[in-house]
Formats: structure tokens, sequence, C-alpha cells
């Protein structure tokens, strides 16, 4: 008897040693670092301030069991957080590769979870309970809200979440307790599949209709509206004037943030070129497309800077440097183009497609690529031995 | 019209491994055979995201196909926003013949089907067919499939989700044909005469024609109404959210954000909304042409008109099953004079194996002699049929030439002009002087050339081909080639669909169909016209039968490619449209009395009619169309290719295996305890070589482990016209053999280890018979310890069959034709003399149609196996004699014969019983059926009820035959059993519940 129980112990100890708890030490302490949002701010620019200069070198892979949407990977702390297609997020150790932790939130997450003040606000895009608020430090639901499924990213702002859903609603919610700050609904039969972007102090929402609105993000009051002749699928981004959306129709749109008047328009021959989402920097607007071409726009007058054709599809929007711009293309490779003349100077293959964004931080890259692996690069200018903070 | 030859194949290696004939008993040894006539050279053209397979012959068409290829992910990469991560493995054959050899699939392959993918290996196969735009667009349809294919996997991988669920077919299918071009002139043909004929099917019962014509076109046509009305994004929504429900209604209802009803009901009102308005003045061909054969499927009509005044129309048809040329006898109004006559019955020989139905025209010489063209063997023949003796004359087959098309006459009854598709490929004009044997080509370019007419005067031949200078834009003109100097000329110019021309007695005039596309972009009808030729030239007189051929017109290859603007100096070419239908025509032929045969398109249903006051038509025209001839000059357009110089690699083929199926099983058993084994399949990428590893175990202890391993491995070679199998076995451990003469009969159990090798070859001498011989020597120690018997043997056994079938199925099984199979077998122990007998086994199987749906299936079956540890036979259960169970009837010898009068109950209980549909039931019917069986051993009388032998067993009722999902056939049988010749019968009904296809 003695025995069996002993077995027993020894099996739960084994069962629960493989089922940690997501939890995140220190989530509350925010780094200048930290990759705590979809695209690094929630203006979606996918820039990184600092040198990541090619050749990397792969330090780690992590499997996390099931595939990825367009989501980034979040940096917390000394934790590369990821959302997966089966509901699962997972933490793990940056300079490891080991798992840190796992919860499982029952259904897909396709939209990119945020992380505010050692919350984890998780959006799900099926199922009857949409997201939800996941204290990090202590490793437990702190609420969750109804709705229809969330295939977006979540927006955080000071004193409000706001997540834009497939039924096409645009809600704010108190960070606290969940409880609804305002809603706005767009307009019958529209849902919403980019990610909200904060652009010239506004909310921009932009619909699968391609109607793109802007919001007041203290009262959702609608500041202006306007209809694009093409969807908006992929993300986008914005400046300090404008936004910059791509469509699923060969268009490119700079809307001014103010009033929405349209700055300039890229339109490609193709109308069926997938456009992807953008990286920002300075005035080096980057996006790839289903036609293999990275191109590089001019922010500010939407001239072309530069265009790379490769062999891929490109879905998943670049990282952009001060030298640099990575791209992960669906051919599965992982290019270093060269930001000033877009010169592809590095590459490396990896197990499958990438179409999620990148996260980077001190010279390092982490990348999301099929069947479900998450691969953490160095760039060959860091010290062997600083491999993290 | 599963090919059952491959699979009789493997069972007879599977139980071949036996060393045994007995093998023979088993129900596998029917079917018609799927002939590998040629032994193709096969090469690799390797481009940036193919391996292009094709061989030596068809390289300039495989280059073709490899730019569409690469063409078409180009802009499917584009429209799926999705990459493949690998090489996609392409096969070409040159034409449809060479395709329906292939052994990438088991399947007999039909003459529509245009190409397939096929997930184990992520192969596409295609034929081309002569029209490169028609290649083109096959090869986008099916790149389409790979895509969708691939991006389905990730979106089920990335969310672990069980690979339970898959996109409904019309869906996968109607996708494929929306982004492979824009909507063709078949598919308006069917869209719009289903919206006027009202059968077009609601989204909700979709299902109900899965896997048809209907489904493929009503898939297009929703998925352009889901593009257009909800956004074409919407389309890769469906496929990315598909993960969220095994329902894909769901999916669509969540990604359309609407009610399924509400998306039907908006599909339905969106294709009204296109077509009724084109309603206005158009004819409904049923209502301005009468009816000749309206009976099934018919096609190609010519006339004759006998010395004696009779005047009979001809054309090919398909009523019951089995396609045939048909006659009937016309009135002067051309009224049918009675029911139509086979006169030629096709597809039961070898001569007239299969007809072309929609795709070869008839043609009628002036002196009575009607050409047709079968598949016969591994090519296309012309057959004619001397209509004034009544009989069948020549057949006229060529080497080179694979499949050919639309024999015509010329008038003297002496030269036949066709188009015919070589190896390369392509399709091209010719001519066969029949009296001198002599082919010449009239054409050789990539140019699809279609239905030669012969002119009165035997100058000129009238064609159909996309060599216009709009054919890059797949229009089809019409042309004249000039024997005497090879020149081709316009007769029409456009971006049209102007098909099958014929020639006017005056030769002023060709007859032919035009689909032309509407204002709005779409194709309208597809109607009869008339195209002046030679205006203002004088009349021609036809050249009578039996006449010398006109001077200067021996035929030479066309000067060039690019055909003359202006056709005999004119500039200005000429056609009426005489009718405005609401469907569409085909093959129109002049007939006598002021009047045209054609096929006409309604209600689903191909039927021949007659048009008459044509003089009238032609006077007082729908419309006339005037074309600047001089306009159609420029230069002749072409496809890109994709060779060696565009950075595309040409290797050999070697022949490499991988993993088809990877199979294991457990079980466990109370007489056997727990076995388990695993099969593992290979093969080629061709398919046409298989590996077979099975390997199982039924040791009852770790004593028995080495003794009960049981492996063979086996190899069949499928490339060559006689198939051939062999391989090696050791079967060991305890057996339970009911065929055993020594083991119990009541627990035929003992312990038995054999070591050998077999070798298999099956040779069809046709598609419906073929030679099968085995042979196996094999080492067998055999123990059976409550008889005392311990038997060693060093066994030889050989066995030949013959096997014939022509069945054709129906949903239950056969219900036409006959099949028979003889087999003659010896066996030996070439060592011991302890086993030495032999085997003669024969099974006639007859199908008498009685009417559409009614058949007399009558089998009789014998099987002796005679001499020194013979084997027995065994019979009982639902598939043979009822009433009694399954292999309860024992013996070295027996006869059987079975008759059954099979009849429809119901035909399709879901229209009357909705809510069957869903699962799968396809008809119900009935058979009145009597059995009877004597099996005995040395004494034909000698009774042993334990085995059921030497009395006359019998058994009659009625049974019920349930077809569900197209393919699993249910049997329920109830009736009274007899013995003793019938002179005892069992008491009350027996009730027997079985599955498996009627004999």
């Amino acid at each position: 008897m003695t025995h069996r129980i002993a077995f027993f112990v020894f099996a739960l100890a084994v069962l629960l040693a493989g089922c940690r708890a997501l939890q995140v030490d220190r989530a509350a302490v925010v780094s200048a670092d930290d990759w705590l949002t979809e695209g690094a701010t929630p203006e979606r620019t996918h820039a990184y301030p600092g040198p990541v200069a090619p050749p990397l070198q792969e330090l780690w892979d992590y499997n996390a069991g099931a595939g990825f949407g367009a989501v980034s990977p979040l940096i917390v702390g000394e934790t590369v957080l990821v959302a997966t297609r089966k509901g699962e997020v997972h933490a793990i150790d940056l300079a490891t590769g080991r798992k840190a932790g796992m919860n499982d939130f029952g259904e897909a997450v396709e939209g990119t979870p945020v992380v505010q003040s050692g919350t984890l606000y998780v959006p799900l895009a099926w199922g009857r309970r949409v997201l939800y608020a996941y204290d990090l430090a202590l490793g437990r639901t702190r609420w969750r809200v109804e709705g229809d499924p969330i295939q977006a990213g979540v927006l955080a702002l000071p004193g409000a979440i706001v997540v834009a859903d497939a039924g096409g609603h645009v809600r704010a919610l108190a960070p606290a307790d969940g409880s609804e700050r305002w809603a706005h609904a767009l307009e019958e039969g529209r849902g919403v599949v980019a990610t909200p972007v904060l652009a010239g102090g506004r909310i921009l929402v932009a619909d699968d209709q391609g109607g793109v609105a802007a919001l007041d993000p203290g009262s959702g009051t609608l500041g202006w509206a306007r209809q694009l002749d093409a969807p908006v699928y992929a993300a986008f981004t914005a400046g300090a004037e404008a936004a910059y959306l791509p469509t699923t129709r060969g268009r490119f749109y700079a809307l001014d943030a103010a009033t929405g008047a349209v700055r300039w328009r890229l339109a490609l021959p193709d109308t069926t070129v997938h456009l992807g989402p953008p990286a920002l920097q300075g005035d080096l607007l980057v996006f790839g497309a289903s036609d293999g071409v990275v191109r590089a726009l001019d922010a500010t007058t939407g001239a072309v800077v530069w265009a790379t054709r490769l062999p891929d599809a490109l879905t998943a929007p670049p990282l952009i440097t001060p030298e640099w711009v990575y791209v992960g293309t669906m051919g599965r490779e992982l290019l270093a183009l060269r930001r000033n003349d877009g010169e592809v100077r590095w590459q490396y293959t990896l197990r499958g497609r990438i179409k999620s964004a990148m996260a980077a931080r001190e010279g390092h890259l982490v990348v999301l690529a099929e069947p479900r692996f998450v691969h953490y690069f160095k760039s060959a200018s860091v010290p062997d031995d600083v491999a993290t903070r | 019209m599963v090919p059952r030859r491959l699979a009789a194949l493997f069972v007879l290696l599977c139980a071949g491994a036996l060393a045994l004939p007995a093998h023979a008993q088993y129900n596998f040894y029917f079917g018609r055979n799927k002939i590998q006539y040629e032994n193709f050279d096969w090469h690799v053209l390797k481009t940036e995201h193919f391996d292009i397979y094709y061989y030596p012959e068809m390289l300039e068409l495989a280059e073709y196909g490899a730019a569409f290829a690469e063409e078409a992910y180009g802009e499917l990469e584009n429209r799926f926003n999705f990459s493949l991560n690998n090489r996609v493995p392409i096969i070409f054959y040159s034409s449809n013949l060479h395709f329906k050899q292939t052994n990438i699939t088991s399947g007999f392959i039909p003459d529509g089907v245009g190409g397939f993918f096929e997930f184990l290996k992520g192969r596409v196969v295609i034929p081309a067919n002569g029209n490169l735009h028609r290649f083109r667009r096959v090869v986008r349809h099916e790149m389409v499939h790979v895509f969708t294919y691939n991006k389905v996997l990730r979106v089920m991988r990335d969310h672990r989700v069980p690979p339970d669920r898959f996109l409904p077919l019309w869906f996968t299918e109607g996708l494929a044909e929306y982004w492979s071009g824009t909507p063709d002139h078949q598919h308006e043909m069917v869209i719009r005469d289903a919206v006027f004929s009202n059968y077009l099917v609601p989204l909700e019962n979709i299902y109900r024609v899965n896997g048809t014509f209907l489904m493929y076109k009503q898939g297009e046509a929703l998925c352009r109404f889901i593009s257009e009305t909800y956004g074409e994004e919407k389309i890769l929504a469906l496929i990315d959210a598909l993960w969220i429900d095994k329902d894909f209604t769901r999916v669509l209802e969540w990604t359309l954000k609407e009610d399924l009803h509400a998306i039907s009901d908006r599909w339905e009102a969106w294709l009204r909304a296109q077509y009724y308005p084109t309603l206005d003045d158009a004819q409904v061909p049923s209502l301005v042409a009468g009816a000749v054969a309206a009976e099934g499927f018919t096609a190609k009509p010519v006339f004759y008109r006998f010395g004696d005044g009779t005047r009979t129309v001809y054309y090919v048809g398909n009523r019951t099953g089995y396609s045939n040329v048909f006659q009937v006898e016309v009135d002067s109004l051309y009224r049918p004079l009675g029911d139509p006559e086979v006169l030629v019955s096709g597809e039961r020989n070898d001569r007239f194996e299969h007809f072309h139905l929609f795709e070869s025209r008839l043609s009628i010489s002036p002196g009575g002699k009607l050409a047709f063209v079968t598949k016969s063997g591994e090519r296309d023949v012309i057959h004619v049929y001397d209509l004034e003796a009544d009989a069948m004359g020549p057949t006229y087959g060529f080497d080179d030439l694979i499949a050919v098309y639309s024999p015509s006459w010329s008038p003297d009854g002496r030269r036949l002009a066709f188009t015919s598709i070589d190896r390369s490929g392509f399709s091209d004009l010719y001519v066969y002087d029949t009296e001198r044997g002599v082919l010449d080509k009239l054409t050789d370019d990539p140019y699809d050339e279609r239905d030669p007419a012969w002119s009165p005067d035997g100058t000129r031949l009238a064609f159909a081909s996309d060599r216009t200078t709009v054919g890059h834009r797949n229009a089809y003109n019409l042309f004249t080639y000039t024997l005497a100097d090879g020149r081709i000329d316009y007769v029409t110019y456009g971006e049209h669909h102007d098909f099958s021309p014929r020639w006017s007695a005056d030769g002023r005039l060709l007859l032919f169909t035009s689909a032309r596309r509407d204002d709005d972009g779409r194709y309208g009808g597809q109607d009869l016209w008339v195209a002046e030729v030679d205006a203002g030239a004088p009349a021609v007189a036809p050249v009578p039968a039996g006449a010398t051929a006109a001077a200067g017109n021996l035929p030479m290859l066309a000067a060039e490619a690019r055909p003359q603007a202006s056709p005999f100096g004119q500039g200005l070419g000429r056609a009426r449209r005489l009718t405005n239908l609401t469907t569409a025509a085909f093959d129109p032929v002049w007939a006598e009395e002021d009047r045209v045969l054609f096929t006409a398109f309604e209600n689903f249903r191909f039927t021949i009619r007659h048009l008459p006051d044509v003089d009238s038509l032609i006077a007082h025209p729908r419309d006339v169309e005037e074309v600047d001839l001089v306009a159609a000059g420029g230069e002749p357009w072409a496809f890109e290719r994709l060779g060696l110089e565009s950075g595309a690699e040409r290797l050999p083929y070697r022949r490499r295996y991988s993993l088809d199926v990877a199979q294991g099983a457990v079980s466990n058993n109370a007489i056997f305890g727990t076995s388990g084994g695993a099969v593992l399949a290979f093969s080629d990428l061709m398919g046409n070589d298989r590996l077979f590893v099975q390997i199982f175990n039924t040791a009852r202890g770790q004593d028995d482990f080495l003794r009960s391993l049981n492996v063979a491995v086996s190899r069949i070679q499928l490339h060559r016209r006689a198939n051939i199998g062999y391989g090696l076995y050791r079967f060991g451990g305890q057996r339970y053999d009911i065929t055993d003469p020594d083991a119990s009969s009541e627990f035929p159990l003992f312990w038995e280890t054999i070591w050998g090798g077999f070798g298999a070859v099956s040779y069809p001498i046709s598609k419906f018979r073929r030679i099968e011989v085995s042979t196996s020597l094999s080492w067998s120690d055999k123990e059976i310890p409550a008889k005392l018997i311990d038997r060693e043997a060093l066994l030889l056994s050989n066995a030949a069959s013959l096997v014939h079938d022509n069945a054709l199925y129906g949903l239950n099984g056969p219900i036409d034709g006959w099949r028979a199979s003889v087999t003659a077998g010896y066996t030996t122990d070439i060592r011991f003399s302890n086993v030495n007998y032999y085997t003669l086994t024969g099974d006639v199987r007859h199908y008498l149609r009685l009417g559409r749906d009614v058949t007399i299936a009558s089998r009789a079956m014998g099987r002796v196996n005679e001499g020194r540890e013979a084997r027995l036979f065994f019979m009982g259960g639902s598939w043979d004699l009822r009433g009694y169970r399954l292999f309860s009837v024992r013996g070295k010898k027996m006869w059987f014969t079975s008759h059954e009068l099979r009849f429809p109950i119901l035909r399709q209980p879901s229209l009357y019983v909705p809510l069957l549909a869903p699962f799968g039931i396809a008809n119900l019917r009935g058979a009145l059926f009597f059995d009877a069986a004597h099996a005995w051993n040395d004494d034909y009388n000698e009774v042993r009820r334990q085995l059921n032998v030497g009395e006359t067993l019998g058994a009659a009722g009625l049974g019920f035959r349930l077809n569900l999902f197209g393919g699993f056939v249910l049997r329920y049988d109830l009736g009274y059993r007899y013995r003793d010749g019938f002179r005892e019968r069992s008491d009350g009904l027996f009730k027997q519940f079985f599955f498996g296809y009627d004999f």
C-alpha cells in the first residue's frame, strides 16, 4: 500500500512538473527593452532602435506544440511569451530556451496578446469568453469577458484595454475588472482582423470591408471615418501624423491621422496581391507582399525607395533596425536586407513558413515559424557571453 | 467500373502465399482490365517549383505545361497569400488515351476527366487533349487543388485539429474552376439551363449532386457569388476558418455572417438577376425543334436517305449504360417512326471498346458508308459500316495516331478527313485514302484543329481551329483548307467559339455552332449559324459517289501556320444567326426537306432535334454579322514555353519508392489469444512498382514467438502490359483453415509452417479478357495433434485462369453483360508425394436486361479438387447459397446455380424522404432469388450434414438491397431453405442480413 501511494505521489509530481503554470517573475517591472505589444509600440512600428547585425546565430528553438497566427512574441524581463493557435500561451526562458510555464486558454489565439502592468491580456478567436486578463505574477486569471471572437491583437492604453472583434464591435475595458468603459459598433456585417493602432492620439480601427474609423481613446467617439477601396486584413502601422494601411487588393494607403485624408496611395497593377503588415522607422516604411516583393517607401511621399524580389510570398511584418530590415518568408527563409538599398546580405532557412511578427532585444531576435517552433537568434555583433541581459 | 485486376493480383499474391489454387473461389477474380499498352520512357523537367514528368515525344507540350504551372503558381501564391514548401510532381500525358493507362490511380478514368490531384504523394496528373487553352486551364485547376490542400493542411495542423474534416467537394471543385479562369461557355450553358429549367440545387442540398458535372458548375457559381457579394477575401477566410467546426455550414455562416438559407436565397436571386433578362426573345430548343431522339444521352446526328426514299437518322447514344450507334427512321416531317434501334453495340467487346460520346462526329458518304470512331486497344480507330449492305466494313487504325476524332468522308467516298492527336499531344488535320492506304498529315503545329468537313466539290476542307489571331484568347474560328496548295483561309473571325462546320449541298454555306459573349461579358447561348463561303462564285456541284477525285486535290502539308486573311479574294466574312437558344446546340448537319439536325442541350439532357424552315431562317436570320477578314491578318500567337533555355533542367526518371500506407493492428481472440501485425506499402511516383511488406505474429506465449512469426514480402510491377508479381513468405503458427481436408470439420485448427516463394503474371488480352498464371514453391510442415498427423511436403503449385468480364455495374452490382472465369491448377509434393491434387473451377454469370432497371441475373459455377490432400471448397451465406451460414457448405467438389430477378423499389429515396439524404441512401432495390447447390467429396450422395455435403441444397425468397453513399450495399434476404433435393423445406422463413454487391 505504501508503495502504491509513493508511486502515485511520484507520478503526480512528474505530471505536475510538466505542467508548470504560466508565471513571470517581476512581470510588472517594465524595462525599456521589453517587447510588450505587437510591433513594440501601440503604433505597431515593428522598429527596434538598437543594432541587430547579421549574421545571426541560432541559440535555441522551442517547440510550442501548435502553430502560430499573425501573432508577435512578447518579451517580458527574462521571458518570451508566445500564444499559439491551440490556445496556449507559453513562457520560455530567454537564456535557455526552456519552458518556464504555460497556460491553456481553451481556444485559438490569432491576435497578439498584450502585457500591461504585469497582466497579460489574451484575445481568443473562438468561443464565448473572448478576452482573458491573466496575472503573470500570480499565475491566475483575474477576469474574463464575453463577446464575439477576437481575431485582432489587443491595444493597451493607459487606463483602457481596447479590443475590436469579428462582429464589428470596438470595446474599451477597464484593466482592473474588465468592465466596459465605452463601445463603438462598426457597420453591420463588418468584422475586424487587423490589430487596432494608436495614431495621432486616436485609436484607428480598420475592418474587413475597408472601413477605417478613428476613435477617441477616452470616450470611443468617432473622430473620422474613411472607406478604402479594399479590405484591410493585415496589421497596419502609424507614424506621428499618418497611418499606413496595407490592403488585400494591391493597394496601400497613407491616411492623415488627424483627418483621415489620403496622403498618398500606392496601387499595384495586380489587384490579387495581398500586401503585408508594414514596419516603420523614421521615414522608411517597409512591407512585404504575396508577390514576394519587399518594398521600402518614403513614408512622407509614398515614393518607392527600393524593392527587392524574393522567391516566396511574405505575410509577416518586417522588423526594422537602423541598419537592417529582417523579413521572414512563406518559403521558410529568414533574411537580412540592407536598410538603405534592400540588398539581401544574410539568410537562414528554418523548418517552416514564417508568418508571424518578430520581436527584438539587445541584438537578439525572436522568430516564430511553422510548424510550431520559437527560434531565438543572436547577432554576431553581440559577444558570446551576452545571450541576454 | 472499378478495375479489379490490381486488386485481384494483390489478393492472388497474398492468397498465393498459401501455394494453393483454391484461392480462385473468392470473388475477386472478375473485373475489367486497365491495360498499360505503352511503356513510357519517363523524363523529368525540373522548374523552380515543379518536377514535370513527361516522355520524350511530348517534350514541347511538357514545356508548355511547365510554363502554365509556373504561371499558375505565381498567380495562386497571391490569391492564397501562401507559398508551397515542397516541389510538386506533375505528370503529363499527351492524350486522354495515354492518361487512361496511368497507374497513379487504380480506377478507370472516363473521357471527361481533365486531370486529378491525389493526396497520397501530392501528385498532379494531367492529359493534354490537343487544346492548349484547356490544358492551361486544367493545370490551373489542379494547382488550385494543390494550394487548397496544403493551405487546409496547414490550418488544421496549426490549430492541432485532427484531420477529420475537409472542405466540401462543391467548394474545392468550385474554387478550382473559379480561380482557373473566367467562366467558359460550358459553365454558362449549364448554369443558364439550371436556372431556366429550374433544377438549380439550393446550397443547403448541394451534397445531392456531389461529384457531378453540375456540382462543379454550381460550385464555381457559388464561389463567384461569394467573391462578388462578400468579397474575394472571404474565400480565403473560409479556408482559414475551417478549424472552427466540422460542419462547413457553420464555417460558412460564421465567415459570411449570414444564415445558410439567406446565403442560398441570395445566391439564387443573384443568378436569376443575371439570367432572367436574357430570356427575352430566347428560344427553348424543345419548343422550336422537334425531337428525333430524346431518351438518354444522344449526340452527333447524321442523316441518310436510302434509295427507296427511307430517311434515317444515325447518332451515338447512351440509354442504358453502354454507348451504341443508334438508328431511327423518320418521316418527311422528321418524326421518328418507331423506337431507335441499335446499329452497332458498343463497349461490350474489344473492337468497339469505347465511344467518345461527345467528342467525335459521325459521317456518311454519298454511297451510304457510315464512319465512326471508337477506342480499340491502345488507340482510336475509324470503323466503316455499310448502310446499304447493312454490314460492318473495314476498320482503319494508324500506328502513330493515338486519339482520332470526327471523320468526314470526301464526296467520292474514297478518303476520310479527320483530326488526330499523336504522341506529341497536338491535334492536327489528316486525310486517309482508303483505297491507296495512304495517310497524309495536313497541319503540323500546336493549334487545335477540329471537326473537318469536306466541301461538296472535294477541293477544300472546312474546320474549326484556335489558329485565329484571337486564338490566344481561347477563340475558335472557321477555316478552309485548300487541298491543292495547302492554303488556309478564314471563314469567320472574332472572339467566338465557332465549331462543327458542315457544307451545304451547293457548297455556298457552312452550317456551324457559335457561342459568343453577351454585352455583360458572359457567354450567351450556343446557336446555329451559317457562314457564306465563296459568295458570288458559281455553285459547285457535289461530286457523285464513285467519281474520281477532282484534279489537284492531293493533300499537302499546310503552307504555313498563319491563315490567309482574305478568302478567295473576299474581304468580308458574312454569317447569319439562325437561332437564339436559351442553352446550346451542337453538331448541326444538313438534312433534307429544308431542315437541319442538331444535338440540343436542355434540362440537363442531350437530345437529337430537327429544326424546320431553314431556308426561311437563312433568309430572315436573327442576326447578320459581317466581319472584315482582312483585319484578321496578324502574327500567329503562341504560348510561352519553359525549357532548358529558360532555366529548367531535364533529367531521366529514376524510380524511387516512398511509403504509401503503414497500418498496424492488434487483435485479441479467445482461440488465438493476442496477435498483432503491420502492413507497409511502398510505390514509386508513377505507381508502376509496388512493394508490400506484411508482418504479424500469432504467438500465444514467448515460446511460440518465432514459430508464429509470419512475414511476406511481395512486389508488383504494373508498367508493362503483363503485370508481374512475385515474393517470398514465411507463415507459421496455428491456423484455422476450413479448406484443409485433414483438419477437424467442427474446428479446423492445426499447426503449420510454410516457407516459400511465388510468382504471378496477369496478361490482359483486352479490356474485357485476361489470362492469369501463378506458381509457387513452398515447404510445408503441418501438425494436427488430435489426428496424429505430422506431414512434411515440398509443394509445387501452378494455376492458370482465363477471365472475361464486360458486365455493366449499377449501384448494387452488375445489371448487363456477362462474365466468366475458368481456372485449372495442379498442386503436388515434389519430394514426399504427400500432397497431389488438381483443381478445376468454372464460374459464368450472365445479366439479361429486361428493361432499364430490371435484370435477370444467372450464375452457374462448378469446382473440383481431386487428389491426395485436396482442399475443401466452401460456400454458404448471403453471397452465394443463401439461407445457410457463411462458409457452412464444404466439399472437394461442388456445383452451384443462382438466379435473380432484380428490380427497383425506390430509385432515390431521399427525394421522397429528404431526411434520408444525409445517410447517403442512394437507392432501394429488390431481388427475387432462387439458389441451388450440391457439394460432395468422394461420393456424390454421401450425406454429411456437418459439412452440408451429399445432398442438393437450395433457397428461394425475396431480398432487399440498399446502397449507402453510392458505394456500400446492405443486403437483407428472407426466404425458405431447402434440403435433400428440394424435398425438405425449412419450417420458417430464414432472414439473413449482410453487405456486399450482387453477384
